[in-house]
């Protein structure tokens, strides 16, 4: 791996991984996902029709401030469903506000739903992964496979962008914990 | 300093200071601790008689005469105080509208998002000067003790600025009160 001191590019640097600000701005990098979910684990599926209204997104940021502690963070998501753009998103939410007693997220969420609403929800995993519970999030979305991404990202915490796998699932409610 | 060519990284790029885009022309974001103890006027956000609103003093000179002409651009600022996020700030604002107006400098159009309770963005220039110019400072509302929370500020064009001065924050009771 190559470490270099300050250093400029004259043209264009074409980054085919990722961009980690992981000094003076602490921001982590987009992370982008595909909104459709194929096969679904209980037989509903995106690809044959019968998926769900929302789609549950696990991110890998623990949900514990055993590893966190009481510092709030900023998770932030961008992203559209349908070739006709029947759902944008664009939202951030503060979250581990309640690092007092461990409940950990908030519902101090911010949206700009676009033309149809985003319904963004914020939660975290009931189950463990990877020994923590998860930050995880749901928003809207038609009940099949169709083109579609979300871009996700957070401020504060920047090293646990790769802390465990990213996961998508499907629900008929944003409310309805998925993980 | 290392100049290179036209480059691809074949993995993933680390800046551990910052990561700057010629072309976007947008400063990077920079992190700013929203406590300030102590403060210069005897209240001290440690000792629990801080004031009401955070002020950030930013590097860019608000001064047509620093090379910046009539020429607007955008001030973005994200952010939350309090453990339990009792201020949370996400506006953008156009600063630098009336340039005609004998170089008053800087506009009303802020557009907030605002929290459970009131960010309260105030944008403004500087009274005095720092390193020959005036500079853009902004005010955002706080709770008046020290607690955990930040402040990310860029903006976009003049990106060229934002080492030209060293930030500095304040408080006051005000937004609207200049602190700078």
């Amino acid at each position: 791996m190559a470490s270099l001191v300050d250093t400029t590019v004259t043209g264009d640097l074409t980054i085919n991984g990722q961009t980690y600000r992981t000094g003076n701005s602490n921001i982590t990098p987009w992370y982008q996902l595909n909104h459709c979910v194929c096969p679904s684990s209980d037989g509903t599926s995106d690809c044959i029709g019968n998926g769900r209204a929302y789609l549950h997104v696990r991110t890998p940021l623990p949900a514990d401030n055993v590893v966190m502690g009481w510092n709030p963070l900023i998770l932030e998501v961008v992203g559209y469903h349908t070739y006709s753009g029947e759902y944008v998103h664009d939202f951030k939410a503060l979250l581990n506000t309640n690092g007092y007693d461990n409940t950990w997220y908030g519902s101090q969420i911010k949206t700009n739903s676009s033309l149809t609403t985003s319904n963004p929800y914020v939660y975290r995993s009931t189950n463990t992964y990877g020994s923590y519970k998860r930050v995880c999030f749901a928003v809207n979305k038609i009940s099949c496979c169709c083109t579609g991404a979300l871009w996700v990202r957070w401020w504060n915490n920047t090293s646990y962008f790769t802390d465990y796998p990213w996961a998508t699932e499907t629900a008929d409610t944003n409310s309805f914990q998925r993980f | 300093m290392a100049n290179l060519q036209a480059t691809t990284v074949s993995g993933d790029i680390r800046g551990q200071s910052f990561i700057l885009d010629g072309q976007a022309d947008m400063s990077e974001w920079y992190q700013l601790s929203h406590c300030v103890c102590p403060s210069s006027d005897g209240t001290s956000d440690c000792i629990g008689n801080g004031r009401a609103y955070l002020h950030v003093r930013t590097p860019i000179p608000a001064d047509a005469a620093a090379g910046l002409g009539w020429n607007p651009y955008i001030l973005e600022v994200v952010g939350y105080h309090t453990y339990s996020g009792e201020y949370f700030h996400d506006f953008k604002a156009v600063v630098n509208t009336t340039g005609d107006g004998n170089n008053s400098f800087y506009g009303s159009y802020v557009r907030t998002n605002k929290g459970n309770s009131g960010s309260n963005p105030y944008v403004y220039r500087s009274s005095n000067t720092y390193g020959g110019y005036r500079r853009l400072c902004f005010a955002v509302g706080k709770i008046s003790c020290c607690c955990t929370g930040y402040l990310w500020v860029r903006w976009w064009t003049n990106s060229g600025y934002r080492s030209n001065y060293p930030w500095a924050t304040e408080t006051a009771d005000t937004n609207s009160t200049l602190r700078f």
